[in-house]
């Protein structure tokens, strides 16, 4: 069976952010991810955690940008200070509350630099990334997502995420594979996780069009489930969507799959 | 939902003779049918199994040079123009007996010979030319896109080289077959690439995926896609899928996915 995760960014924001732990652990989830974070104290979390006998699977590391309001600072040749300091930020949050990955963040192309140097930069961050991440035991996650939802982000096919692997070349990072995104940018779902299902460290889960629950779209989330069985996956699955309408009502889907 | 699904026959009720799975096909409660090619056959013989089975000809494919051998349509090759030419009339004169409106254009495996312009150009050239010779019989001549994993180096492989070709060709009864099953390997997001092209769409196949069988058997929701197109497509679909076990067996999820 498939170890779900709920993604407290998207679903139960009926409460507030540290009250939705308890909601996910009450709705039977075992695993939460979050994306950031930092607007919460580390102890405040593992309060929850502990509390609630949830395990915290993935953060992602903060990487937007203060002048441009953009998430790609990992892209940016004139920001590799401060993709360190935030690299540093984001392990000590994961190191503390018992994450399994950071997802080390990409973006969206920045103007001004060329596509080389800004490849360059990315696979630097990355291995400096991987490697610190590696020494805490912590994987180092790439994640492509798809350009219609964000125009310009510069890693947005499973093929270029086993690219930047190969480049990265370091045991500790892997794919995050989003099934949502990947369904816009290259389909072929089955074929594609059964293939690279020794890279992929991570999954997250939506449907297509729109982003919401599993069944509300034109991906068979059943065969999909059944395939993660199939192949042994062994890591979780994120539920990255958006509720059609409210959490609870959303993860009827569950029971359905 | 109200849906108009037609047999495939090249591919459904294989387990009989061609000329037999006319009447399988309508006693299963099908009311239009589509094949690869007639051209084996008289088309007197096949007119005779529509009438006496109530079936209307939704398609079937122009010559698509030695399929036998390799061949995955010829449309693409400059050096093979006049067959292609000779393929069109062929496939009227059946169309006009079998009473059929739609004509697929399969472009052709791309051997290296020519370049891509050369290729684009002459599908291009082609497609006019068969548009022309059919616009005033009602015909549509649609292009279909096929996936490189079952038709390596096929030279339309993507719903936009396809839109592309036919934006070119710049006539109304120049349209996009699109089937799904292809496209899901191609590119996913099935949806929305519909809805970008609906006005270009001129028909629709289906299989699942991996392993082009029946729907429900794959990674695609065609309940939802089903439920998405009765509302947004009033032209046929074709089932153009290999049964997983026997044909008949395997239709029962025409009524789990349209109920």
């Amino acid at each position: 069976m498939v170890k779900l995760e709920a993604n407290l960014q998207f679903m139960f924001n009926e409460y507030d952010l540290i009250d939705r732990y308890e909601q996910a652990a009450k709705a039977g989830f075992k695993g939460v991810e979050l994306q950031a974070p930092y607007s919460l104290e580390i102890d405040q979390i593992n309060e929850k955690l502990e509390k609630y006998n949830l395990k915290h699977v993935i953060i992602n590391l903060p990487v937007m940008d203060p002048d441009t309001n953009l998430a790609n600072i990992a892209l940016r040749p004139d920001r590799k200070d401060l993709f360190l300091e935030r690299l540093d930020l984001g392990l000590r949050y994961a190191s503390s509350l018992g994450c399994l990955g950071i997802n080390t963040g990409i973006g969206t192309k920045p103007e001004g630099f060329d596509d080389e140097e800004i490849y360059q930069t990315l696979i630097h961050n990355q291995k400096i990334a991987s490697q610190k991440l590696f020494e805490k035991n912590i994987m180092a996650l790439i994640e492509p997502i798809n350009i219609v939802d964000q125009p310009g982000f510069f890693i947005n096919t499973s093929t270029q995420g086993i690219e930047l692997l190969e480049k990265l070349n370091h045991e500790n990072a892997y794919l995050l594979y989003d099934v949502y995104h990947m369904q816009i940018m290259e389909g072929d779902l089955v074929r594609t996780i059964s293939k690279l299902i020794n890279k992929i460290g991570h999954i997250q889960i939506a449907d297509n069009p729109g982003r919401n629950e599993p069944g509300t779209g034109e991906i068979n989330y059943s065969k999909i489930f059944q395939t993660l069985d199939e192949i042994q996956y062994e890591g979780w699955v994120g539920c990255e969507y958006k509720p059609y309408k409210n959490t609870l009502d959303s993860i009827s889907w569950i029971n359905n799959t | 939902m109200v849906i108009n699904f037609a047999a495939n026959l090249s591919m459904l009720y294989t387990e009989k003779d061609f000329m037999k799975r006319f009447k399988s096909a309508s006693e299963f409660g099908f009311k239009g049918v589509e094949y690869l090619f007639p051209y084996d056959f008289k088309k007197e013989d096949i007119k005779n199994e529509l009438v006496n089975n109530s079936l209307e000809q939704i398609l079937f494919d122009f010559p698509a040079g030695d399929f036998a051998g390799g061949d995955r349509g010829i449309a693409i090759f400059p050096d093979r123009k006049s067959e292609f030419q000779e393929g069109v009339h062929e496939a009227i004169e059946y169309a006009d007996t079998l009473g059929c409106k739609r004509l697929t254009v399969l472009v052709g495996i791309d051997n290296g010979k020519f370049t891509t312009k050369e290729l684009n150009e002459t599908l291009i050239e082609n497609l006019i030319y068969a548009s022309e010779q059919t616009k005033d019989k009602g015909i549509n001549v649609l292009v279909e896109a096929l996936n490189l994993i079952d038709a390596p180096n096929y030279f339309v492989s993507t719903t936009n080289h396809c839109k592309q070709i036919v934006d070119s060709v710049n006539k109304d009864n120049v349209k996009i077959q699109f089937d799904m099953y292809h496209m899901q390997i191609m590119e996913g997001d099935l949806i929305r690439t519909f809805q970008n092209n609906k006005s270009q769409i001129g028909h629709i196949q289906i299989a699942d995926n991996p392993g082009r069988n029946e729907p429900g058997t794959g990674e695609i929701n065609y309940k939802n896609i089903f439920s998405f197109l009765s509302e947004n497509y009033d032209g046929w679909i074709g089932c153009e899928y290999a049964p997983l076990n026997s044909t008949e067996d395997g239709l029962d999820w025409i009524k789990k996915l349209t109920e």
